[in-house]
C-alpha cells in the first residue's frame, strides 16, 4: 500500500525540477527586434514619421491649442469649403435649352437677381459695368436628387457585376476544384484562369474597358465582374473541396455523375457559404463602383472626379455623405439575409 | 400489414437465375503501401438471405461492402453481381444495388423526401436534376417508402439535419429501397444510434428488405445484434475472412479469433486492466 505514496512523493519532488518553455524564446525576440528594425527603417522611407507630425499638427490646430500655420494649408481649406453642404441646384434658365416658365419641375421656383456684369463695350473699347436682371431655376432638393440618383446607377452597375460574376464563376468552380475538374488540364486552366482574373486591379481593366467600350456603365460592370469572378470561382471551388465527402459517396454509389452530385449533395452544403460571400462581394462591388467610376466607368465616381476637378467641395461633400448612407444601409440589409439563409 | 405492403412490393424479380446475387472472388485490396485491407476474400450471398459482416474496426468490412458498388477499386480479384463482373457492367450493376451508410451520408439540408428521391436522380436529364422536379409517381412512391420507415408527412418535409439519429438512418433506408434494389448492401447502419434504436432499425431494414426480396449484405461491429438479425454470419479480421456460419457457431473461441486484441498490431487499442 505505501509503495504508490512513496512513488508518487519521489515524482513530485523530481517536477519540482523541470524546466518549463519560456514564453518568448531567444529566437522570438530576435525576430521581433529584427522586426522593429525593418519597420523603423521602412517608416522613414515612407514619411511615417512627417505624416504623424503632421497630423498631430492638424489635431492641435483643431482643439485650438496652436494657430494654423501660415500660407496654404490645404486639407483644412477643403474641409472648411465642404460644408453647407450642397443640397439645391441653381441653374440660370439661359442655360436650360427649351426653358418653359410655365412647366417648372416639381417643387422649384424662379429666382430673379440683379448682378453686375462687366463687359467690354465693342463701340468704345471701354469696360463698362452694367446691372443685368438674372433669372435662375433654384429646385431645392436639386442636387441630392442627382446625387442619388447617380448612387442608384452605382449599386445597379454592382448588381449587374455581381449577377454576371455569380453566373461565369460557378462553372468556373466546378473545374477548378481538385475533385470534380473533368482532367488535370482544366483544373490547372481553370486555376490559372481564375488567378489572373483575381490579379487584375478593377481600376486598371476599368481604363482600358474605358477605351474600348467608352465611358458609361458598361466598362464598370465588366471590370468589376471579371474581378469578382475570380474571387467567388476561387472560394466556390475552395467550398466544393471542402464539402463532407459521406453524402457525395452516397450518390456516387447509386452511379451518379458530377453534375448530379454537385447538384444534390454538394450544393446543399455550400449554399450558405456561397450566399456569405455572394453578398461580400455584392457589398464590395458597391464600394468600388464608386471608385472605378473615377476613370469614367459610370456612376457616382463620374460625377465625384468632375465636382472635385471643378473644385466644388460642397458637392463633393453631399456625395461622400450619400456613399456613406447608401454603405451603411447595404451593410445592414446584407446582414440581415445571412442571418436568413444561414 | 398485408395491404399496407401489398404496394411496396415490386414484382417478382425476373433476374433471381439462381446465380448469387452478389460474389467476390479473392479480393485483394492495398492501400497504398500499407497492409491488406483485403486478402484474398472469397464468398458469395446467397440470394434473399440476410448475411451480416461482423469484424472490429479497421477489419476491412467498409473497404470490402465499398468495393461492391465500385466507390474503391480493388487490387486484385473480382466482384460479381447478379453474375456479372461489376468491373465490367459497372452502371448497370449498381442500379439493382440499394446502400445503406453509416451516419452523414445524407444531404443534411435537403428535406427526407428529396433525399429520397435523389436515388432516382442518376436515371433522370440534368434539367430535372436541377430543379429537383421528379416525377409525380417517384414523389407518390417516396411517400409511401417514408410513411413505411416510420416517418409522418411532416418529417418527410424537414430537413434531414432536424431529425434524429434513427430517423435519419430509416431514411436512408427509404433511400436505398427507392430503386427496387435486388441487393442491399448496409455499412454498420446502427453505428452512430443507441442500443434501443439500433435494434428497431436492424428489424426495419430485416422485415423490408424481405417484403421486397432483396438479398442483404450488413456490416456490424455489435456481437449481439448479428447474432439475433442474421441468417449468415462473415467474420472479417484484418482484411481475412476468418468465420463463415450462423450466429449459434459463434463459439467464444471464434470470438476470440475474431475480437481479441492482443494479438493486433496496435497495442494502444488494448485497455490495460
Ligand atoms: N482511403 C483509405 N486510405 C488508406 N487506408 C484506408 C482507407 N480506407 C481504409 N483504410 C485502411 O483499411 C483498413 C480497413 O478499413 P475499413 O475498411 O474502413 O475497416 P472497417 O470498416 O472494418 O472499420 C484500415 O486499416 C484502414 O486504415
Ligand atoms: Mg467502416
Amino acid at each position: 500500500m505505501t509503495a504508490p505514496t512513496s512513488s508518487s512523493t519521489a515524482m513530485t519532488g523530481e517536477a519540482a525540477t523541470w524546466h518549463l518553455k519560456p514564453v518568448f524564446s531567444a529566437r522570438a525576440l530576435f525576430l521581433g527586434i529584427l522586426a522593429f528594425l525593418l519597420l523603423a527603417y521602412s517608416g522613414h522611407r515612407m514619411q511615417i514619421d512627417d505624416m504623424v507630425g503632421r497630423i498631430a499638427g492638424f489635431a492641435l490646430v483643431a482643439i485650438g491649442l496652436q494657430d494654423a500655420p501660415q500660407g496654404t494649408s490645404n486639407e483644412e481649406g477643403v474641409l472648411e469649403s465642404m460644408f453647407p453642404l450642397a443640397v439645391s441646384e441653381r441653374t440660370p434658365v439661359d442655360r436650360i435649352a427649351d426653358f418653359d416658365a410655365d412647366a417648372l419641375p416639381p417643387f422649384s421656383h424662379l429666382e430673379t437677381v440683379s448682378v453686375e456684369e462687366s463687359a467690354l463695350d465693342p463701340d468704345t473699347l471701354q469696360m463698362t459695368t452694367k446691372t443685368i436682371e438674372k433669372t435662375f431655376l433654384v429646385e431645392p432638393g436639386g442636387y441630392l436628387l442627382l446625387v442619388i440618383t447617380k448612387i442608384i446607377e452605382t449599386i445597379e452597375i454592382a448588381v449587374w457585376a455581381s449577377l454576371f460574376a455569380v453566373i461565369v464563376s460557378l462553372p468556373l468552380a466546378w473545374l477548378s476544384a481538385r475533385n470534380y475538374s473533368p482532367h488535370r488540364l482544366t483544373y490547372i486552366g481553370a486555376r490559372a484562369g481564375v488567378s489572373f482574373l483575381r490579379a487584375i486591379p478593377e481600376l486598371i481593366s476599368a481604363l482600358f474597358l474605358v477605351l474600348a467600350f467608352g465611358f458609361g456603365p458598361i466598362a464598370g460592370i465588366l471590370a468589376l465582374a471579371l474581378h469578382s469572378a475570380g474571387f467567388l470561382a476561387k472560394f466556390y471551388a475552395e467550398d466544393i473541396e471542402a464539402a463532407d465527402r459521406r453524402p457525395q459517396e452516397a450518390l456516387r454509389a447509386l452511379g451518379a455523375g458530377d453534375f448530379t452530385i454537385l447538384r444534390l449533395a454538394v450544393l446543399p452544403q455550400v449554399l450558405p457559404s456561397y450566399a456569405a460571400l455572394t453578398l461580400y462581394i455584392l457589398d464590395r462591388n458597391v464600394r468600388m463602383a464608386t471608385v472605378i467610376g473615377l476613370v469614367g466607368a459610370g456612376g457616382i465616381g463620374q460625377e465625384l472626379k468632375g465636382r472635385f476637378d471643378m473644385f466644388q467641395y460642397d458637392r463633393v461633400g453631399t456625395i461622400l455623405l450619400v456613399i456613406f448612407v447608401t454603405v451603411l444601409l447595404l451593410d445592414q440589409l446584407a446582414a440581415h439575409v445571412r442571418r436568413k439563409l444561414i | 400489414m398485408q395491404t399496407k405492403t401489398e404496394h411496396l412490393k415490386k414484382p417478382p424479380a425476373a433476374n433471381h437465375t439462381g446465380k448469387a446475387a452478389l460474389g467476390f472472388l479473392n479480393a485483394t485490396k492495398t492501400y497504398g503501401d500499407g497492409p491488406p485491407a483485403l486478402d484474398n476474400v472469397s464468398f458469395d450471398l446467397k440470394p434473399g438471405q440476410f448475411t451480416v459482416l461482423l469484424g472490429p474496426s479497421g477489419s476491412g468490412k467498409s473497404t470490402l461492402l465499398r468495393a461492391a458498388v465500385g466507390l474503391v477499386g480493388l487490387s486484385a480479384g473480382e466482384i460479381r453481381v447478379q453474375g456479372r463482373s461489376i468491373a465490367a457492367s459497372g452502371r448497370q450493376a449498381r442500379q439493382c444495388i440499394g446502400m445503406v451508410h453509416q451516419d452523414g451520408s445524407l444531404s443534411d439540408r435537403l428535406t427526407a423526401a428529396q433525399n429520397v428521391l435523389s436515388a432516382m436522380a442518376p436515371s433522370m436529364g440534368w434539367l430535372r436534376t436541377l430543379f429537383q422536379a421528379y416525377p409525380a409517381p417517384l414523389q407518390r412512391k417516396a411517400c409511401r417508402l417514408l410513411a413505411r420507415v416510420g416517418l409522418t408527412e411532416d418529417q418527410a418535409n424537414r430537413r434531414v439535419r432536424e431529425l434524429s439519429g434513427g430517423q435519419r438512418q430509416r431514411v436512408g433506408i427509404a433511400r436505398a429501397l427507392m430503386n427496387d434494389p435486388d441487393l442491399i448492401l448496409a455499412d454498420e447502419p446502427v453505428a452512430s444510434l443507441d442500443p434501443a434504436t439500433a435494434r428497431s432499425v436492424m428489424t426495419l431494414l430485416r422485415e423490408t428488405a424481405r417484403e421486397y426480396g432483396a438479398t442483404v449484405l450488413c456490416s456490424l461491429h455489435q456481437i449481439d445484434l448479428a447474432c439475433d438479425f442474421a441468417d449468415r454470419i462473415i467474420g472479417l479480421r484484418a482484411g481475412k475472412l476468418v468465420f463463415d456460419g450462423e450466429g449459434a457457431d459463434l463459439t467464444p473461441r471464434a470470438l476470440a479469433g475474431l475480437f481479441d486484441q492482443t494479438s493486433t498490431s496496435r497495442p494502444f487499442d488494448v485497455v490495460s486492466p
